[in-house]
């Protein structure tokens, strides 16, 4: 097990060398490449514990959205279809843990999210998705203008804005600008264009710190979920 | 330095995501009740996205109860040193939890939930000491 363990962080620091070392043909760009860890200074309480059942308060949602954020059960995230369920493209980057970001080659931005072990793939090249079908971490393309990284995401399943139900539709458009300060901070500022459930676009932002190269050594990227039927419907409901 | 300053920084946050769940968990529990809970461990389930302690809880002299102890994915709780095999069938536990808001028996590790052995030896989440300061509970 320690032999194993000791092989996938050989691989991951020789993988995550050689993913970087192209990221040196990204000239004139600033260089995000690194390990990246969440600053909890937005929004603390809703990102790490979540949010009570309701609260929706400072969202541009319509009545569609409120309704369906007032109905929702949180015991839905225990039914078997929904426990191994990732978070998708647009809630993701909210939450904690650290993330990494390196090149698989010169057009393809690989973005690495500890939790769950998600990867997303920020296209380059302009790229067309090679299907209609739809994922949880939807179709991103991106491209750098003047030192700003721009992303359009499309192509996502319906999610969650917050953990209690607040909803984003498979229609809904994400433009992510992710910006640099100083090289040790990094902000994306987020806009999520969904008429079907918002009134108006809803834009927000999050930051990290930079972490360390060393950081590797802790960075987990191992992920397995198991899904277990509970009686009831949840843990601790089919008892008498 | 740089280096000292990202590990100060890394320091601070990882207990931070140390009550991180998949699911909201003022949903699903009731923050605003605290239980303390002492039963023997039937089953640890070391799994994602929740791991669970099963706990058999004697109450009113011979009457049992099964309760389902919800904790941070594997991950969170890896960090801290535990593995499937920190805890197993027949410990002894003493854990600091908020119920569920149904009323299910099912109760969550939240901000200030601990788990202990018997003699104090925290195992997860808040010192004891702090705890028992916060509900006022015999040391």
């Amino acid at each position: 097990m320690k032999a194993a363990k000791t092989i996938y962080l050989l691989v991951t620091l020789l993988v995550g060398f050689g993913l970087s070392t192209a990221s040196s043909g990204q000239d004139g760009v600033p260089d995000i490449t690194g390990y990246w860890m969440w600053l909890p200074h937005e929004e603390f309480r809703m990102r790490l514990w979540g949010p009570e059942p309701g609260e929706i308060g400072g969202l541009p949602l319509n009545e569609k959205a409120i309704n369906a954020a007032m109905a929702f059960d949180p015991n839905d995230y225990y039914k078997p279809e929904n426990q191994c369920r990732n978070h998708g493209a647009a809630y993701v980057m909210r939450a904690p843990f650290a993330r990494q970001f390196l090149y698989e080659d010169t057009d393809i931005l690989l973005i690495r999210i500890e939790l769950e072990a998600q990867e997303r793939k920020i296209y380059l090249d302009g790229r067309l998705p090679s299907s209609e079908e739809h994922t949880g971490l939807g179709h991103s393309v991106g491209s750098w203008e003047s030192e700003i990284l721009t992303v359009t995401t499309t192509h996502m399943t319906p999610y969650y804005h917050r953990r209690n139900g607040v909803p984003y539709s498979e229609n809904a458009v994400m433009t992510e600008h992710f910006l640099l300060h100083d090289s040790n901070y990094l902000t994306i500022i987020t806009k999520v264009d969904d008429p079907e459930y918002l009134s108006e676009p809803l834009v927000r932002s999050i930051s990290f710190k930079k972490l360390p190269d060393s950081y590797a050594d802790q960075f987990n990227f191992e992920y397995d979920c198991e899904i277990i039927e509970w009686e009831g419907g949840a843990p601790g409901r089919g008892l008498q | 330095m740089k280096i000292c300053l990202a590990r100060t920084v890394l320091l601070f946050l990882i207990p931070l995501s140390l009550g991180y769940s998949h699911h909201s968990f003022p949903g699903i529990y009731d923050v605003d009740q605290q239980w303390l809970l002492k039963g023997v461990v039937n089953e640890f389930i070391f799994r994602n996205p929740h791991t669970f302690v099963v706990l058999e809880i004697t109450s009113d002299g011979d009457t049992t109860e099964q309760w389902y102890i919800e904790m941070a994915p594997m991950q969170v709780l890896m960090g801290r040193g535990m593995d499937k095999n920190t805890i197993g069938p027949g410990d002894d536990l003493i854990i600091t939890c908020n119920p569920a808001r149904d009323g299910g028996k099912s109760c969550g590790l939240g901000q200030k939930g601990g788990l202990y052995r018997p003699d104090d030896q925290l195992l997860y989440g808040m010192d004891p000491r702090q705890l028992h300061d916060l509900l006022n509970l015999p040391k």
